[in-house]
């Protein structure tokens, strides 16, 4: 390949608040239009915004868990600009002074640059139909961070890689359910390309609405196709902004613009400096959750193979159901196994589960008719000791009945017997076998040691 | 210039009033050039008055205006929307 | 006495002797204020019976059109929102409210608080009550008059350069802006952001600290007020003032027409003669306060009514499309002076500009506060005329904004630097009007209202009618 692409991404990730960044609207996805308003989102006369105090903490700890450094005294900015869906004229941001800035992430063994990482407010949202244009005010204020990486992705499926990456890692610090389709997350890559081997970097256009990974991947790989046919055939690539369409499958200029919009940009006066105490950083430094790699490396100290340890750190439902069962039966590696490759997409009450497993471990049952009895919970909603009763497999620990079944044991065995009862301990393991062979594995093997022990005086 | 600054503000400025205005805003802007005598080497800006820290507020959901106020001063107005003819470009 | 002459703390007094109720108060001074020819109002309220109890209980307010009274039009003197209806109370009005104040009608100012001389108004000019061919002093013009006139008894304005102040003067009456952040701007319609106060203006000192107890103290709605605690105003002046020393700045004041120079002499004679002292301070960048503050001014003033546009209220001009319908709501919806702010505004904070101008007076502004706050710490106060000239005449300075700007000349570094400053009329000079301007430090309210009501009642300037 005589060329090489050169991507950045700069990311909006909408917040998981319970208000909006800068007034105690509600944020309610699926709420009746223009009902969670009031008069600082609406940009009414005479309002102020006043900064919420949990969005600050996601921030942080979105800047934290990307290794950036913080700023512990960051202003807000205001970027003007006329559009319907701003109320105020001017979207409040952060441009001097981000909350955090420098930091990197590890992106399956490449580590991709962050640039910076910030707060501002989201738009309002707008529904164009025919000639006119209807704006719900509903998302008008709620609070996004803004991530702007350093150009060092390279092809569509590194771009697809971290994005994926990015996502574990916003749901597993509860900042954001950075759902692309839900407009949680949204992509915006820009995108150069360049001879192999040049210092220089190409003219870089950016692309907007990429509502999915799917669409991500072949939009970024489109317009790279577009800019090497340019380059190849002599031209060059003009600056512009792009969209995609999804139904195409092709990016298209938005606009031809001779001048890049001025957005006039300057200190917000109604917001003091944002001073972040030492104090403020290190709480929430200490109430971080565990991070997926961290969680990765841990799980693979615990006994899991480095595959399924992947599996349970990626896959955020899966893994949380998996902690909930290995902390009832403290066995991570035969856990694993269980939630990984029986359960689909339905799960059992995690103690239903942990049951089964415990029961397997003990000899209660076999994996076989455990597997059963997963099934059947799946299937009939009944716990598993309802089943197992049901299905005859109950074990068997009446005292009475064990001692029967050992002194079967003993009269079929009655050489054994003789040097059991003589001091070959070893044989007590023996007569255990048997009597779970007589008992068609249903005895409870610590009550038949038990009763063995206890006839042996 | 004052075409620039019409797009930016999206202010159209009548025919009438264009020359006055765009002569006085000359004249102010001349006016203002003084400041261009002092030396601010190394002096900080003033952003806010007294450097006080920002408060945070805690995130807690407050219900502020009925329907009837949201849309009361609207001038136009679809079902639960607002409604304006749509943008030329975008 | 006649109710209107009365103070305001006089009429609360009354009503909680019984000897008048608070319905004879409001129809007294409704009759005048409607009776008015002088234009100071844009809207009147109606009379609402309900019990009422607190320190400013049936005292009517004039409130300047452009802090937000529930349920009633707040125009802010412009076209552009000529019809809107406020859907919520300002902080100080809530709290106003709380304290029994009574909201008499919103004040007539200078459109979106630019002018200083109410003659920029969508709803006509304001007239000087001591001379109707001439200007109340803007932007509060009809927050001034109202008081000056006896329509109300004390009224709201807001100060950004000296727009509560220079009324005042203009007016013969009491003007005081607080420090910055003292008072809660939720409910002002913002004109510059840094800049803004809501002020005070009143027949009496004691009147203004009553209402300053009232209405100032942090708000959580306002992230840059101060949580500062309020002492008890009208308490603390009644106390004895000491002797003070006050500075006045040589060369700020030299541009001033010679009749007001005459009289400030005069008056600073009287303060000496009171036990007073008078020193020379020196402020080098004097010259350089009114650019400052004019970029500062409009940069902010320009991205702070970029929300007018008639997406969600005020007026909207209809178009083709979304862009169109904006550009000419606001071409018909503002008038020529904002149109000029927000041009020179807009370019000041523009690409390639920015530094150049508004990075530069953010600069000069350090400078300047900083120089001030020297000489605060050599003298108690700062004094000078609060405005170079007497009411002109309207019209006469109208077409010619830099002009027109040089009426704040003297009252924009209080804004500047956030310092406290009360405007106390000084007489009159050929019939009309003037008041000398006392600046204090910082958050010390009570020692600048504790002079000020020291000379009101010591050095002759009560304003009994």
């Amino acid at each position: 390949m005589e060329f090489e692409a050169v991507i950045g991404m700069e990311l909006h990730v909408q917040l998981k608040t319970e208000t909006k960044l800068f007034c105690s609207c509600r944020v309610e996805f699926g709420a009746p239009p223009n009902k969670n308003v009031c008069p600082v989102c609406l940009g009414m006369p005479g309002v102020l915004p006043v900064l919420n105090k949990k969005a600050v903490e996601h921030a942080l700890r979105v800047a934290i868990a990307l290794n950036c450094r913080i700023n512990k005294e960051s202003l807000f900015a205001r970027k003007n600009y006329f559009y319907p869906d701003l109320p105020k004229g001017y979207q409040i941001t952060q441009y001097t002074t981000p909350i955090g800035w420098n930091g990197w992430i590890d992106v399956n063994g490449k580590k991709i640059r962050i640039k910076r990482v910030h707060l501002e407010e989201e738009s309002a949202k707008t529904v164009l139909e025919g000639d006119y244009a209807y704006i719900d005010f509903n998302r008008a204020g709620i609070p996004l961070v803004e991530i702007v990486t350093e150009p060092d992705l390279t092809s569509p499926g590194d771009a697809v890689q971290f994005v994926k990456t990015l996502q574990t890692l916003l749901r597993y610090l509860g900042v954001s359910d950075a759902d692309m389709e839900k407009g949680q997350l949204r992509c915006e890559p820009n995108v150069s390309v360049r001879r192999r081997g040049d210092e220089k970097l190409g003219t870089r256009r950016e692309i907007k609405n990429l509502n999915s990974i799917r669409s991500l991947e072949r939009g970024i790989r489109y317009e790279i196709e577009q800019q090497i046919k340019i380059l190849s055939s002599g031209g060059e690539v003009e600056r512009a902004t792009l969209l995609w369409d999804e139904k195409e499958e092709v990016t298209r200029p938005m606009r031809m613009k001779e001048e890049e919009e001025d957005y006039r940009y300057f200190p917000e006066p109604d917001l003091p400096p944002l001073l972040l105490t030492e104090d403020f950083i290190k709480e929430i430094r200490k109430t971080m959750p565990e991070l997926p790699h961290e969680r990765k490396e841990r799980l693979i100290k615990e006994g899991l193979r480095e595959y399924d340890a992947d599996i349970l750190t990626r896959d955020l439902e899966r893994g949380r159901y998996y902690d909930e069962v290995v902390s009832l039966t403290s066995d991570p590696p035969e856990t694993a196994k269980w939630v990984i490759t029986e359960l689909k997409e339905k799960f059992p009450p995690a103690r239903e589960l942990a049951w089964i497993i415990n029961a397997v471990k003990e000899g209660k049952i076999t994996r076989n008719a455990g597997k059963e009895i997963l099934k059947e919970i799946i299937e009939k909603g009944k716990p598993a000791e309802e089943i197992v009763k049901e299905k005859g497999m109950t074990q068997v620990s009446d005292e009475e009945e064990i001692r029967k079944l050992v002194e079967q044991a003993f009269e079929m065995h009655p050489e054994e017997k003789e040097r059991l009862f003589s001091g070959e301990r070893k044989l007590v393991g023996f007569f255990i076998g048997e009597v779970m062979k007589l008992s068609g594995r249903r005895a409870n093997p610590g009550v038949v040691k038990r009763m063995i022990e206890e006839m042996l005086g | 210039m004052i075409e620039k600054l019409e797009k930016l503000a999206s202010l159209r400025l009548e025919e009438a009033e264009r020359k006055k205005i765009l002569k006085d805003v000359e004249e102010i802007l001349h006016w203002v050039e003084v400041l261009k005598e002092i030396d601010t080497e190394g002096v900080p800006p003033t952003t806010h008055p007294f450097l006080s820290s920002l408060p945070l507020r805690e995130d807690k959901p407050e219900t502020s205006l009925s329907d009837d106020e949201v849309f009361k001063n609207a001038k136009g107005k679809s079902g639960r929307f607002f409604k304006i003819r749509r943008p030329g470009w975008r | 006495m006649e109710i209107v002459n009365l103070f305001g703390w006089e009429i609360k007094e009354k009503i909680e002797r019984g000897e008048v109720s608070e319905k004879e108060v409001f129809e007294a001074f409704y009759e005048r204020a409607s009776a008015s020819s002088l234009n100071s109002f844009i809207t009147l309220a109606e009379w609402k019976e309900e019990k009422r109890e607190g320190k400013l209980r049936g005292i009517p307010f004039g409130i300047k059109d452009n802090i937000l009274v529930r349920g009633m039009k707040n125009t802010c003197g412009s076209k552009i929102l000529h019809d809107f209806i406020a859907p919520y109370d300002a902080t100080c009005i809530e709290r106003l409210k709380k304290e029994g104040g009574v909201i008499l009608g919103k004040t007539n100012m200078d459109e979106f608080a630019m002018g200083s001389s109410n003659e920029y108004s969508a709803f006509g000019p304001v007239k000087n009550p001591f001379d109707p061919e001439r200007v109340p002093g803007g932007s509060s013009g009809g927050s001034a008059a109202a008081v000056a006139n006896l329509e109300v008894s004390i009224a709201l304005g807001s100060d950004t350069g000296g727009s509560v102040r220079q009324p005042a003067a203009f007016c013969g009456v009491f003007g005081l802006k607080p420090t910055y952040g003292r008072i809660s701007r939720y409910g002002l319609v913002a004109f510059a952001s840094s800049l803004d106060q809501i002020g005070i203006i009143a027949r009496t000192v004691k009147d203004i600290a009553l209402t300053l107890e009232v209405i100032a103290g942090y708000d959580p709605m306002d992230s840059t007020s101060s949580p500062e605690g309020v002492p008890p105003y009208s308490k603390i002046i009644e106390e004895p003032c000491g002797y003070r020393t006050l500075g006045v700045p040589e060369e700020l004041i030299s541009g001033c027409d010679e009749e007001i120079l005459n009289a400030f002499q005069r008056t600073l004679e009287i303060l000496q003669r009171l036990g007073h002292k008078i020193v020379r301070i020196n402020l080098p960048h004097a010259k350089y306060y009114l650019p400052t503050y004019e970029i500062i001014a409009m940069a902010e003033a320009s991205s702070n009514l970029a929300r007018y546009d008639g997406v969600r209220y005020g007026l909207r001009v209809e178009g083709e499309s979304a862009e169109e319908i904006i550009e000419k709501t606001r071409m018909r919806g503002f008038g020529p002076e904002v149109k000029r702010r927000i041009m020179v505004g807009t370019y000041v904070l523009s690409k390639g500009y920015r530094e150049e101008y508004y990075g530069k007076a953010q600069r000069v502004r350090t400078i300047i506060k900083e120089e001030l706050e020297e000489s605060l710490r050599e003298v108690d106060f700062i004094i000078t005329p609060t405005a170079p000239f007497l009411p002109f005449k309207l019209g006469e300075r109208k077409e010619d904004p830099i002009k027109m700007y040089l009426s704040d000349v003297f009252t924009v570094f209080a804004n500047l630097a956030g310092l406290p400053a009360i405007s106390i009329p000084g007489g009159r000079i050929n019939g009309l009007p003037w008041g000398f301007q006392v600046t204090g430090r910082a958050w010390d309210e009570e020692t600048l209202l504790s002079f000020a009501y020291h000379l009101e009642r010591e050095g002759g300037w009560s304003l009994r009618q």
